[in-house]
């Protein structure tokens, strides 16, 4: 048993490590193509050093592709279901479910409280989870926040940051969008051990799935974000720029 | 000293017309009003995005033209139009520099005018990639008075096309003209044109914080990178996003709000040599797109490979890091003056600057009584010579308020009022 999960895992990484890999995002030149005239600028001379042009990008050409990939599922599938999920639902039922997973969420971030040490945090989410989910009806109302408790959120790549795992190298994860090797991992825990929490709920397998799938619908609703709207040929440089800048911030927090 | 001073200046203000009744703007200082806006306690009451009937709506203005892979997402060129429903009068607004028709500020004006029972088309503005890629025919954008021609290409087919679309929904009774900062001096050219051609026959245009001469307002933008350079402003961005951290780690509440954000800048001690740095890098950043998008349609070869075909997943990060080290100066140099030049000899530079200003269009604006201009004694795009040009020749039609910085008034609730109406009055 040990040993067939020890084979799975080593060949997803192996397929995974192709996959990132396999992808090329240098130009394949023509045989007239001409160097550009303005000249290259020299590479900063600290390697750890980011900006809007060079960052820590080896997986660019998955990236990429995987970018566009987010668009276009955006377009033909995500959004269309989010759209239509507004259009049926009044907004006070919106609020209630949008309530109802952040309050979930506050599971993930009073783990990651506890484990980055911070005490108080770790106490302020316990109480408005515990205010929630009782007084707020399952957490569909939020009266902890009219106490003046705010939400706080810790995910797992801000407890590696906080630990001194550093970002790691830019990855797109496909349907997910902008993360980091580092982040992504944390991803992958926080669901891990959130699913582990539902599955002691008792739910039927279909009832779970239904969650998953609101939660995942909630979570796109929320977010203002459109692939290619800014309009900008450099958005990919851009969202990837202030990414790593917002989750510096996120992980000092 | 600072009595002496401000004696000076309260007799400066008094001579001219100033619009200070009731007009309530938090900043004092042109980059803070510049960089931050207004505050949402200072702004004019305006609908809710879902409170105005909007439409965005797209058309393939040249279906014979092949649009390079890299710009996909370009194709066909989006607007947007705001409608009554009932027979109304139609604002047509054209975006700032590197402006789309779905800015902020776009948005802002689209509601004031929702509200005030006009219809509205937004143009993005021609300098921006979407207007280059997919609905200019030069492909040369900065020409204002060719800028003027294209722009105005572009009202009569997405009028049409809007028409189309939405049948009785927009009906049209007269048109008017607005744009702001790059878009303002566009709607003066417009208007200009509009005499002629008489297709719109515009009632009123209202110009916002447009360039006197748009040669002096790149060189301010872009001194404020180029004056420190490149690698320096890199550090200062750096520096304000280390300095920001934190602070929002001891913020007691973390809110993704203009009014949070602004307290964090604050408390991080953000000055104003740091803020011009940020409004220089953002022009910047508005260049190098608008480069990349005329170097790719012409194949200049200047940030991106000459006779090359980028695949849209390409990594183009290296046109980004070329482009960024120059600005709207280096184009106007290197590419607009000699273009001209080529077209006609007896065009040189000196001249090519005038072109580009509203001082060419003096005779014309000091009589149009149907044009007025708006903007505030402190605007950084203005050099000394500019504020003094706009109340001279539009007199009584120039309302400049003490301080606002470049377009930071622009949702203020006088400031809206007062447009509304110099829109509404008679004549």
């Amino acid at each position: 048993m040990m040993n067939n999960m020890n084979h799975i895992r080593n060949a997803l990484l192996v397929s995974v490590a192709l996959l990132l890999g396999a992808c090329s995002a240098t130009p394949e030149l023509e045989a007239d193509a001409v160097e550009p005239m303005l000249p290259m600028p020299a590479p900063p001379a600290d390697p750890d050093e980011k900006g809007i042009s060079y960052s820590n990008d080896p997986w660019e050409g998955f990236n990429r592709r995987s970018y566009y990939f987010n668009a276009k599922a955006d377009e033909y599938v995500i959004l269309p279901i989010v759209n239509g999920y507004q259009w049926i639902t009044p907004d006070i039922v919106e609020t209630g479910v949008s309530n109802f997973f952040s309050n979930l969420g506050e599971l993930t971030t009073f783990m990651n409280s506890v484990l980055q040490l911070k005490g108080e945090r770790s106490a302020t989410t316990a109480f408005r989870f515990v205010t929630n989910t009782t007084i707020g009806l399952l957490g569909v109302w939020d009266p902890a926040t009219k106490m003046g408790v705010y939400k706080e959120r810790e995910d797992f790549g801000q407890t590696l940051g906080h630990w001194g795992v550093g970002a790691g190298p830019y990855f797109v994860i496909p349907l997910l969008g902008p993360s980091s090797a580092r982040d992504a991992s944390g991803l992958l825990v926080d669901t891990l051990v959130f699913n582990a929490i539902i599955s002691e709920l008792d739910m039927k397998s279909e009832e779970e799935l239904a969650l998953t799938l609101m939660r995942a619908i909630d979570t796109r609703k929320n977010i203002p974000f459109r692939y290619y709207g800014s309009g900008s040929a450099f958005e990919y440089e851009l969202i990837r720029f202030l990414y790593f800048n917002a989750r510096e911030i996120a992980v000092k927090r | 000293m600072k009595r002496i001073l401000l004696v000076g200046a309260m007799l400066l203000l008094s001579g001219a017309s100033y619009a200070a009744e009731n007009y309530d703007f938090p900043f004092t200082d042109p980059f803070k009003a510049t960089v931050f806006g207004t505050p949402a306690a200072y702004k004019a009451d305006l609908p809710k995005d879902d409170e105005i009937n909007r439409e965005v709506l797209s058309l393939d203005i040249f279906p014979e033209r092949e649009v390079p892979e890299v710009f996909w997402y370009q194709e066909e060129f989006e607007y947007s139009v705001v409608y009554q429903e009932k027979p109304a009068p139609l604002v047509f607004s054209i975006a700032g520099t590197g402006g789309k028709y779905n800015g902020g500020k776009m948005k802002a004006l689209e509601k004031a005018f929702f509200k005030a029972g006009y219809n509205v088309i937004s143009i993005t503005s021609p300098t921006h990639a979407s207007f280059i890629v997919a609905a200019s025919e030069s492909q040369l954008p900065g020409d204002l008075a060719n800028d003027a021609e294209e722009i105005y290409g572009v009202m009569q087919k997405t009028l049409a096309h809007a028409k189309d679309e939405l049948g009785d929904k927009l009906q049209v009774t007269d048109f008017y003209l607005t744009g702001y900062s790059l878009g303002g001096a566009h709607s003066a050219f417009i208007s200009k044109l509009d005499e002629e051609k008489k297709v719109f026959d515009f009632k009123k245009v209202f110009l916002v914080n447009p360039p006197v001469s748009l040669y002096n307002s790149v060189i301010i933008l872009d001194g404020y990178v180029e004056s420190v350079g490149t690698a320096a402003v890199k550090q200062t961005i750096d520096s304000i996003f280390r300095r920001l951290g934190e602070n929002v780690s001891h913020a007691d509440r973390v809110e993704l709000t203009p009014d949070f954000i602004y307290k964090m800048f604050v408390a991080a001690g953000v000055n104003d040599a740091e803020l011009a740095q940020l409004i220089g890098l953002a022009f910047r950043l508005s260049s190098t797109d608008m480069i990349f998008a005329i170097d790719v349609m012409q194949n200049w070869g200047a940030i991106t490979y000459k006779n090359h075909e980028i695949s849209k997943h390409e990594s183009i990060s290296h046109s980004f890091a070329r482009g960024a080290q120059v600005g709207f100066l280096t184009y106007f140099e290197q590419a607009m003056v000699p273009i001209a030049e080529e077209k006609d000899p007896s065009m040189d530079r000196t001249q090519m600057i005038n072109r580009l200003s509203l001082t060419s269009l003096a005779g014309y604006l000091m009589s149009a009584d149907k044009i007025s201009v708006v903007t505030n004694a402190d605007d950084i795009i203005l050099a000394s010579p500019d504020l003094a040009f706009l109340t001279k020749t539009f007199g009584d039609r120039a309302k400049i308020y003490p301080y606002g910085g470049h377009c930071g008034n622009m949702d203020e609730k006088v400031w809206v009022e007062h447009m509304l109406a110099f829109f509404a009055a008679e004549k």
